[in-house]
């Protein structure tokens, strides 16, 4: 008995430009499971980035609905979404996730203070989760200081840090070598069984197709494909 | 906390430009506060100087006595007048003064007096001047028939110390009176109307000469500059009477006034100037960065930093620019305005070689000096950051509205 994460209903995006217009998303209907690690891959210009941006908050989409944590998201103010945000979502980019002038450990903490978690928790939280992500050694680093993959994880860190409902990671391995990136994947893959966070990736790379438990296909702006993989 | 701590630390992504900026604030803040004390300072130097040869800081008169300042507009009663002033300021020093025109001749010439100051010597010497001016001879002593006079005079005159002139003025019925005076001391102030007719005698012998028995034309009240104007008017209210007026020194000297009004005018004028170039400083370079760091803004709203936060921390960044650089610019500017406060300025230094340097009959020969005060440091340092949350606005507003999307898209 688990509840969605996620709805989406008849999700409608298009963008104009001039007298251009793109639909980036032609009706997309989909449901996400607490504690599914689920990837959505599809060619470039598939609607990828845009579907992930929907149900992140991050931009409205022109008709249909997002439900996000069992709110609707689509009559929601910028005020309520960066809160929604802030406490239901963690974010993985593919590339410079993190403020330069923070250390990997203010990095981490930052989205706890934004929370108004008290300093001590705060502390043992970040270190706690770099241990996991095993960055600890390299907790007073900046960003400038570490290599890309040592980022990832550290943007990882941040989006796992205050246990969210959901993380939405756009394309996370894109900048990383097949190494480094299945070792990133790995760990994500154990931060939600651990601690059955929900896992939503966008994607063109096998791998993480691979390491999926659900894998959905996007082509022009709409489901082609979902498939419940075997759990493993 | 966290958000001061990135604040400060944002400062110095681009050190060279930021820098740069605060040397540019802080200069400008520098010479601002300069500007602002050393102007204070020079006035109240001139409003000194003429409140010492002309008026007081608060002056008390005849009615009427300012439309002509005829002696027959007098007060009768001086030491009536001056116990109730003292009643109010007893701290204060009171001279007791006759204002007159008249003409001075020696045997080789003769010249004008367009203030003939008939004085006590004991009180005016705690008040004047003219004692630090005299070139030769001495002040006043209180004996009858003794005169000081200008340089300029004594040269037209053709006299020199404890020489005999002759000084002709009209009494309060309108004849002529001569009398015989020596030359007791001469000044030089630099001052060319100053130095050719201004005069002073005791005030006594100007009583008889004039036939005003006990009566002036003056009381002058010296207190201090700044409690001036609340001295001023309750005087008003305690002697408001229909034979007296109690002016202030701005009204009783309203050439000066004037002068000094258009120059604190042109003064903020200034001011405005270099607050401009303040303001477009931070402007550029606020907006500069915020521009650069588009994507980093969308990264710090996707995870959830509000718009609010993120205004902010724009605004602290400029406030922390204006504040070090506000720090850099006092003291540069405390440094050369406390040089000036006790060294001064030769106000010859703006005039060319010319002698005679006056203005609504003062001389301004005085070395000029700044003022170093609290609270001129405190209203400019306060202009700078209100100036810069304002210059910072248009960017902060700028990140402010910055999407979120914008962390994903901008690769
Ligand atoms: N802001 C925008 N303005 C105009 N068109 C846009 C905008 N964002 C996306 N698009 C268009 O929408 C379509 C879907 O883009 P999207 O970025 O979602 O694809 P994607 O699947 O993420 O591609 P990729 O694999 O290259 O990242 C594309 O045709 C793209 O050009
Ligand atoms: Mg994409």
């Amino acid at each position: 008995m688990s509840k969605n994460i996620i709805k989406t209903q008849a999700v409608k995006k298009t963008f104009e430009q001039g007298k251009i217009k793109v639909r980036a998303l032609r009706g997309i209907d989909m449901e996400v499971k607490k504690g599914e690690f689920t990837a959505i891959s599809g060619p470039s210009g598939s609607g990828k980035t845009t579907l992930l941006n929907m149900i992140g908050c991050l931009d409205n989409p022109t008709s249909g609905q997002v439900e996000v944590a069992g709110k609707e998201v689509s009559k929601m103010s910028k005020t309520q979404m960066a809160n929604l945000r802030l406490h239901k979502i963690g974010f993985v980019f593919q590339a410079y996730n993190l403020v330069p002038v923070l250390t990997a450990f203010e990095n981490v903490e930052l989205v706890l203070a934004l929370q108004g978690v008290d300093k001590k928790k705060r502390k043992k939280l970040c270190l706690d989760i770099l241990e996991e992500v095993g960055l600890k050694e390299l907790a007073s680093r900046r960003p400038a200081e570490m290599s890309g993959g040592q980022q990832q994880r550290v943007a990882v860190a941040r989006a796992v840090v205050a246990k969210p409902a959901l993380i939405l990671a756009d394309e996370p391995t894109a900048n990383l070598d097949s190494e480094t990136g299945a070792r990133l994947l790995e760990m994500m893959r154990k931060l939600n069984k651990d601690h059955n966070i929900t896992f939503l990736f966008s994607t063109h790379d096998k791998m993480v197709m691979d390491y999926s438990s659900r894998l959905i296909s996007l082509s022009d702006g709409m489901i082609k494909n979902d498939i419940l993989k075997q759990q493993n | 906390m966290l958000l001061l701590k990135m604040a400060f630390r944002n400062l110095w992504r681009r050190k060279s430009r930021t820098i740069l900026t605060m040397i540019a604030i802080g200069f400008s803040y520098g010479l601002l506060l300069f500007f602002v004390q050393f102007t204070t300072g020079s006035h109240e130097g001139m409003i000194d100087t003429g409140v010492r040869m002309q008026a007081g800081h608060v002056v008390v008169q005849a009615k009427g006595y300012s439309e002509e300042r005829k002696i027959t507009e007098n007060i009768s009663k001086p030491e009536l007048v001056l116990q109730q002033i003292k009643e109010i300021v007893p701290d204060s020093n009171v001279a007791q003064r006759i204002f007159l025109t008249g003409s001075l001749s020696s045997s080789s010439g003769n010249t004008i007096l367009d203030n003939l100051v008939g004085v006590k010597p004991a009180v005016e010497k705690k008040i004047s001047q003219i004692p630090e001016k005299l070139i030769k001879g001495k002040f006043l002593s209180g004996t009858k028939g003794e005169i000081v006079i200008g340089a300029t005079a004594a040269k037209l005159l053709k006299v020199d110390l404890g020489m005999k002139v002759q000084l002709s003025i009209s009494d309060v019925n309108g004849n002529i009176k001569r009398s015989a005076l020596r030359v007791r001391g001469i000044f030089k102030t630099g001052g060319l109307t100053v130095d050719r007719g201004y005069a002073l005698i005791s005030l006594k012998q100007t009583q008889e000469l004039t036939k005003m028995d006990s009566a002036v034309t003056q009381l002058a009240i010296f207190t201090d500059l700044a409690s001036s104007e609340k001295i001023a008017s309750r005087l008003k209210t305690k002697l408001n009477t229909t034979e007296l007026d109690v002016l202030h020194w701005r009204d009783a000297m309203p050439m000066l006034a004037q002068m000094l009004w258009v120059d604190t005018i042109s003064m903020y004028v200034f001011l405005f100037i270099i607050l401009g170039i303040v303001s477009a400083g931070i402007l550029n370079t606020v907006l500069m960065s915020v521009m650069e760091r588009t994507r980093e803004f969308g990264v710090l709203k996707s995870i959830g930093m509000s718009p609010w936060r993120i205004f902010m921390l724009i605004m602290y960044e400029a406030v922390f620019t204006a504040i070090i650089a506000i720090f850099v610019g006092m003291i540069l500017g405390l440094s050369l305005s406390y040089y000036l406060s006790i060294h001064g300025l030769d106000p010859a230094v703006f005039v060319e070689g010319e002698q005679g340097m006056e203005a609504a009959g003062i001389p301004m020969t005085n070395l000029m000096y700044s003022k170093v005060t609290l609270y001129s440091v405190v209203w400019t340092a306060i202009s700078v950051i209100v100036l810069s949350v304002l210059s910072a606005l248009p960017p902060s507003i700028r990140a402010f509205r910055i999407k979120p999307v914008k962390a994903v898209r901008d690769l």
